[in-house]
């Protein structure tokens, strides 16, 4: 069974269609990047995955249901923004993820913490925006989750930051489990990945395997997207 | 799962409160000093500031109880910390409950440090009597104990403002669903569902007075009698708790519909 599946899946706002009749399937145990322009619906996208949305008209389904406590249970979501209560403490919210996530290891979170040098007792508004971010990049990558959802992970960060990331992702993400990430910045992400699904306009456009792809078009997928998506 | 909500839905409403709790039992402790000390034109002075700002923050509970509630709702369930409320393993049901639990436990609290705070400052042997003497008076007209007239007193009371806080909560969750949460509209709405609820509430008290003549005396000759008083009383308390239960399943209802986050 898909870890994931979208059945005719329709979003609009004020009559406007941002998502067009999605069909979509994501296997477990795959790197997946969804990609596609600013504003052409990958986060509408993941946040009907996440109940954050409801859809206009289609389902999405979650291990073969509807987005419940269950598919909550497993999915370990990133947001492009800081959703953190900005009063409260590092350690505090440690507490909260460990209260509310059975699968979230606090001890694998406080030692990627310690390796960015942060401490726990530092109120999250008192640290930088890149700070916060990492900061949730640790939470959200130290729950051994069935399924990752990162948008934008990389979005208005140095490359340095970037690396960062990227090495968290890859070496914490449970075995086994599904990764999403959503971009425009294919050339950081494009190594990493084992599928990849455009999207444009509110349509997928194409879903393929990576390696399937760059072979037939002889190019990598960065250079595909560019073509693909040539203003 | 309830009680882990209900802690941190507590722990964010109380931070303000307590602080205003704290000052406005300090601030009536100290006017009670004061007043109890021989009186000179400086402590008259010291007095009277200390009285305003005991009563200046009684005001901040009773706001900073509303403002808390509602800014915490908004923020959970419809801004940024959204995207943690709705992907926490946790139903809706539960997470409105939490928020319903923390207004009333909230309210509780801050009814107790006012009637507490007012005590300090204004029972005194002179009053005490006063007061249980206009008790004793409104009790035998009523035909009932102290006791009972002051629990339905306090009841009524309490539920009209957990009445107001939970349609200012159903407001929002309207006002979010149709015109995406711009909050005048959603305050607009919630003001209106409050006085809609209000003026059904004077109709059915008008009907009740149909087959009631004290009742009806109120509405025609403006005649309020003791046992208008307590039938009305009786009936507010009735048609308080099916609002409020009516709100707390609509509300429920339309955020299980689910919610569309900025």
């Amino acid at each position: 069974m898909e870890l994931v599946k979208c059945n005719n899946l329709c979003k609009e706002f004020d009559n406007k269609k941002v998502l067009n009749n999605i069909n979509l399937s994501i296997p477990k145990g795959k790197i997946i990047g969804l990609l596609g322009k600013n504003g052409m619906g990958k986060t509408t996208l993941i946040k009907l995955i996440n109940d954050l949305l409801t859809p206009t008209s289609g389902e999405v389904l979650i291990n073969g249901e509807k987005p419940s406590v269950n598919s909550k249970k497993i999915i370990s979501y990133l947001p492009e923004r800081t959703y953190l209560d900005k009063e409260m403490k590092v350690y505090q919210i440690l507490t909260l993820f460990e209260d509310f996530y059975e699968n979230f290891n606090k001890e694998k979170a406080i030692n990627l913490l310690k390796d960015l040098d942060l401490d726990i007792n530092s109120r999250v508004n008192k640290m930088s925006k890149g700070m916060q971010e990492k900061l949730q990049l640790i939470l959200v990558m130290s729950r051994d989750a069935e399924l990752y959802i990162l948008d934008e992970p990389l979005g208005g960060v140095d490359p340095a930051t970037r690396d960062y990331i990227l090495d968290t992702i890859l070496s914490n993400f449970k075995e086994g489990a599904s990764v999403i990430i959503s971009t425009h910045l294919i050339s950081d992400i494009e190594r990493i990945l084992d599928e990849v699904i455009f999207i444009d306009k509110g349509n997928i456009v194409l879903t393929s395997s990576a390696d399937e792809l760059r072979e037939k078009e002889n190019a990598s997928i960065d250079e595909i997207f560019r073509r693909c998506f040539k203003c | 799962m309830l009680r882990k909500l209900l802690k941190y839905d507590l722990q964010w409403c109380y931070k303000p409160l307590i602080i205003f709790y704290i000052l406005a039992l300090f601030f009536a402790i100290v006017t009670r000093a004061i007043e109890s000390l021989e009186q000179s034109l400086i402590l008259v002075i010291i007095d009277k500031i200390c009285s305003g700002i005991t009563i200046a923050m009684l005001i901040n509970i009773l706001i900073n109880y509303f403002m808390r509630n509602w800014a915490r709702f908004i923020k959970n369930i419809y801004k940024d910390e959204a995207y943690l409320t709705h992907t926490l393993p946790v139903t809706k049901n539960k997470i409105y409950l939490s928020k319903v639990l923390t207004a009333i436990i909230t309210l509780f609290t801050s009814f107790v440090v006012i009637v507490s705070c007012l005590a300090i400052v204004a029972l005194n042997e002179n009053s005490w009597e006063l007061l249980k003497a206009s008790l004793e008076d409104s009790a035998i007209s009523l035909n009932c104990s102290i006791s009972s007239l002051i629990i339905v007193l306090v009841i009524t009371v309490f539920l009209e403002f957990l009445l107001l806080t939970m349609s200012g909560i159903l407001g929002l969750i309207i006002g979010h669903k149709s015109n995406n949460l711009k909050i005048e509209k959603s305050v607009a709405i919630g003001f209106g569902i409050y006085m809609v609820l209000s003026i059904i509430s004077l109709i059915v008290i008008f009907l009740a007075g149909l087959l009631n003549s004290n009742i009806m005396s109120v509405f025609k000759d403006m005649e309020v009698t003791s046992n208008a008083i307590k039938s009305i009383m009786l009936m507010g308390i009735c048609i308080y708790t099916i609002y409020i239960f009516i709100v707390y399943f609509v509300s429920n209802k339309l955020l299980n519909k689910g919610v569309n986050v900025d």
